[in-house]
């Protein structure tokens, strides 16, 4: 038995491993499960919930608490929440995952270039930084998205650049850390490419903190999209969004508390899915952590 | 300086007696002390040898009472300081003591230092802790005569840790430890991360202090080298027990041995011998997580008899050369 | 006459510093036979880490020349340094950070073959040579899927060594492989490296600071001070013979468990270690020795004074 776990052990690489680990953490995988869900009833929405039912206003039945024919309720306008929460995630969801990402991969690159190559790169690209981050996120996103033009593609775009300088900062500390690691020079020593040594041997050892700073940032991200649309830039009523459906029913809320609660609940399941994820992903690659 | 000079000359400034320390984390227990008995006399210079994880350092952290709190646990035994036992002391007593009557002197000294204050306010934080009486003008000069003592220019005062090597630095963290004359001295490792030509000075420089101020010190080091050299007295460390004591005299002498320091001898290369192959002790350290019933060292142990695995051994002593061994149980009498 | 295995050619390394140029390698010339060990022994800073990693190219070189097999590596390109690799290695003094901690140790040992032998060896192939070098370096078969982490120091560089030796190489660097780690740990360690030497025909460079090490396991030795080769000889030749201040200071300095060494003459060098930054031409000893006069503050030479005995002393010319 020992045996046959050492064979199947023996022959996985350290990718295989971090998945296997990763398969292994019970709190990631609700955060996968509760993360899927939300992703099909989302995509899967125009199969059950015709698009129509978002936008047909019906003011005879305003501010209906739930019931059968609308599980959510409706709005002051008389629409379906639970459509426009459904519809609404699309850009929620996948405008803030989008975002994300772009900020990721982009802070990685810039953060990672820096740190690795070092010298007058490193200058440079973190001066270009430093001049971003005097600048507040959200001015930044609104700056670029008016000179970009209104749009979703264009609101992600800015709103992924006002958190780049972040992500680059903490990319680059971690990696100047582990560029003096003897193991990156042994890596050398047979003959690893820098693209590798970056792969191999830098990533899986910086991530943990990177991966966790970016599921933290989503839930902000989703709320920046709403105060951004609140503004009239990005997204336009009657584009519905979580974050503008809280907005619009903030005068409403006292007496009909659900019209906050379901896109807010949203929110937060989202944010938390990700961050289980994010901490699993941090753990699965550390092999410290028992599970 | 020392106040409370009615202590005997010939007797022990620090009898450590049958003490037992334990860390407990939460997997499991470790065994650091277990029956650590060790004598300290007035101004001797007493080595303290054993590997990682021996409890060499557990051992002078539990003189001070700095054990790491809700880990490290004294369970049984007493430290007789002169005639209080220091482990039914108050906090307050302790504060008087640590610095004053003992010093300790870390492996490290790039962190035993503090960066942003200059070496001379360091080394007078000393004495204006221990000595608030003294006036200004004799704080600094005992600073002056203390630096230069330890081969630091007094003018050098006003300059900051970084300034110095780490030999300099490593004398600066002596100075400190030894402005308020104490009677004991622990150095934990204190020239292992220094060059041996600093060694060699350092430790030089620790004996003429040491002769100034009759100063015991208890030198805590893995090297066996620097223990011949600088002590009086060895004691050997395995598994949180002192396994064999002596004169420098009787242990390197290499007559009658510990298994234990045998095999340490011959791990060293040598200067002198021109042996192919170096004799390593076979197998691993005991783990400290469960120690075996007998004698702590009978699974590495080359004379190893049923009764070593059954029984801990018993002292066996002849003219103050002490060895924990069943070996030597026959020849007591 | 054969060609050293390694040899090096007025090799320079100096680096910018604010302060000016920090001469930490400096005209160094040295030669190690195939099978043989170069034992390079100096204190810290004195610039024999930085010697071995120019040898390797892991940084690169000021000015001179390397040589392996007689051909100068330093003008190779990344394929050919990838054919050096297959027989230059090195293993790192620091146990713990010498190691990928998110790797297992079977990924950590297989990892060089496949980067210099690519996909030449199928995934059955590999496992055995893993396991094979793992017996071979001292390390369990079960060992293969723990991660760094939970091996102590000795079987850390256990696996470093397995992970220098897996490609069979033809000489290894050992930047202060024994430091450390505990004395009979170290024993183990030192044994395991003359027995690999002998059954593969191995040559070391050997960088440490601990003077019974070098005599235990070298057959030529080096000693550097501050950047510059003091003294080279045959090891029997160099402790018995020490002509060089610096070599004596540092002879007598080892403390040692033999009680008739107790009483011996030390010499103590004067003074603190000067500053490498844009140091003054000559002896870098000068401003230490008792012996110094105006010719050693303007001319460095090493020269040969016996046979296989180099000293860069005046008192010798």
């Amino acid at each position: 038995m020992e045996n046959q776990k050492t064979q199947c052990f023996a022959e996985r690489s350290t990718w295989q491993l971090i998945a296997f680990r990763f398969s292994k953490n019970r709190l990631a995988m609700v955060g996968v499960i509760v993360l899927g869900l939300m992703i099909m009833a989302i995509l899967l929405a125009p199969l059950y919930m015709p698009y129509d039912e978002m936008i047909r206003q019906d003011v005879f039945n305003k501010l209906h608490p739930p019931s059968a024919q609308h599980p959510l309720g409706t709005d002051e306008l008389g629409r379906d929440l639970l459509a426009r929460v459904l519809y609404g995630g699309r850009i929620s969801l996948f405008g803030g995952m989008a975002t994300i990402t772009i900020a990721f991969v982009a802070g990685c690159i810039i953060g990672g270039t820096a740190g690795f190559v070092g010298g007058k790169v490193d200058t440079v690209l973190m001066r270009i930084i430093d001049m971003l981050m005097a600048i507040p996120p959200v001015l930044m996103a609104m700056a670029i998205l008016t000179a970009l033009g209104n749009g979703l593609v264009n609101l992600i775009i800015s709103l992924a650049i006002s958190q780049i300088p972040r992500f680059a900062r903490v990319v680059r500390s971690s990696v100047l850390t582990l560029r003096g690691m003897e193991y990156v020079d042994a890596a050398r020593c047979y003959g690893c490419n820098s693209l590798k040594i970056i792969i191999r041997h830098i990533l899986p050892n910086g991530i943990g903190p990177i991966v966790v700073a970016a599921t933290l940032t989503l839930g902000q991200i989703i709320l920046s999209i709403s105060s951004m649309g609140f503004l009239g830039l990005g997204v336009a009523p009657p584009t519905p969004e979580w974050g503008t459906i809280i907005s619009e029913n903030k005068l409403n809320l006292r007496y009909c508390p659900y019209l906050g609660i379901a896109p807010g609940i949203c929110i937060c399941l989202v944010v938390m899915a990700v961050n289980f994820i994010g901490d699993g992903l941090r753990d699965a690659f550390d092999p410290k952590t028992k599970n | 300086m020392v106040q409370d000079n009615k202590l005997n000359l010939q007797e022990h400034l620090l009898d450590i007696s049958n003490l037992h320390v334990q860390y407990k984390t939460d997997d499991a227990t470790v065994y650091a002390l277990n029956g650590f008995n060790l004598q300290v006399r007035r101004g001797e210079k007493i080595g303290l040898v054993g590997e990682t994880g021996a409890g060499k350092t557990t051992m002078a952290l539990s003189v001070l009472r700095l054990l790491p709190e809700k880990i490290g646990k004294v369970t049984a035994g007493s430290i007789l300081y002169g005639n209080d036992n220091l482990l039914e002391q108050n906090e307050a007593f302790m504060l008087g003591l640590r610095g004053r009557r003992i010093s300790m002197i870390f492996q490290d000294p790039m962190t035993s230092l503090n960066p942003i204050v200059s070496v001379g306010n360091q080394i007078m934080e000393v004495l204006d802790l221990h000595a608030p009486q003294m006036s200004q003008h004799e704080k600094n000069e005992r600073v002056d005569r203390i630096l230069s003592m330890v081969g630091i220019p007094p003018s050098r005062k006003e300059e900051f840790p970084y300034q110095f090597s780490g030999g300099m630095k490593q004398r600066i963290v002596i100075a400190m430890a030894l402005i308020a004359e104490p009677e004991l001295l622990l150095a934990d490792e204190p020239t292992t991360a220094l060059d041996v030509t600093m060694q060699a000075q350092i430790l030089d420089m620790m004996s003429r202090l040491k002769q100034q101020f009759n100063t015991a010190v208890v030198l805590i080091t893995h090297d066996l080298g620097v223990v011949a050299e600088f002590c009086d007295r060895v004691a050997v460390v395995y598994a949180g027990k002192v396994v064999e004591q002596g004169t420098v005299e009787q242990v390197f002498a290499r007559v009658r041995n510990h298994p234990y320091t045998v095999g340490l001898l011959n791990c060293i290369p040598d200067l002198e011998s021109t042996a192919a192959r170096l004799v390593p002790i076979p197998g691993q350290m005991a783990d400290p997580t469960q120690l075996p019933a007998g004698c702590a060292f009978a699974d590495r142990c080359i004379h190893c008899m049923d009764i070593c695995r059954q029984e801990a051994p018993k002292m066996y002593e002849q003219d103050g050369h002490c060895i924990l061994c069943h070996l030597f149980k026959e020849r007591e009498d | 006459m054969t060609i050293p295995l390694i040899e090096t050619v007025g090799l320079n390394k100096f680096f910018k510093t604010p302060g000016g140029m920090l001469h930490a390698v400096e005209n160094i010339n040295l030669k190690i036979p195939a099978h043989k060990t170069l034992g390079v022994v100096g204190e810290s800073g004195c610039g024999k880490s930085t010697l071995g990693r120019a040898i390797l190219r892991l940084t690169p070189v000021t000015s001179g020349q390397v040589f392996f097999e007689g051909k100068n590596i330093l003008h190779y390109g990344k394929s050919d340094m990838k054919q050096v690799y297959r027989d230059m290695q090195m293993i790192f003094q620091d146990p713990y950070s010498s190691l990928n901690p998110r790797m297992t140790i079977y990924n950590l040992i297989s990892e060089p073959v496949r980067e210099l032998y690519g996909g030449s060896m199928s995934r059955t192939e590999m496992a055995d040579r893993v396991h094979q070098i793992m017996e071979l370096c001292g390390l369990p078969r079960r060992y293969a899927n723990s991660y760094p982490h939970e091996m102590d120091g000795g079987r850390r560089q256990r696996v470093g060594l397995a992970r220098a030796m897996v490609i069979d190489p033809k000489f290894i660097i050992c930047d202060e492989p024994v430091s450390a780690l505990d004395v009979s740990v170290q024993a183990q360690i030192l044994n395991l490296l003359m027995d690999l030497q002998e059954q593969h025909g191995l040559s070391y460079m050997f960088i440490t600071h601990d003077l019974c090490v070098v005599r235990h396991i070298s057959d030529d030795i080096m000693v550097m001070y501050m950047g510059q080769a003091v003294e080279c000889a045959g090891k029997n030749e160099l402790f018995a013979n020490p002509l060089h201040p610096y070599t004596k200071a540092l002879l007598s300095a080892i403390p040692t468990t033999s009680l008739s060494r107790r009483n011996r003459i030390r010499y103590m060098p004067k003074g603190e270690v000067s500053s490498p930054v844009n140091p003054a031409p000559g002896c870098r000893f000068a401003p230490r020795c008792p012996y110094a006069s105006e010719k050693c503050k303007a001319e460095y030479q090493l020269r040969e004074v016996g046979p296989n005995h180099y000293v860069a002393c005046h008192m010798f010319d």
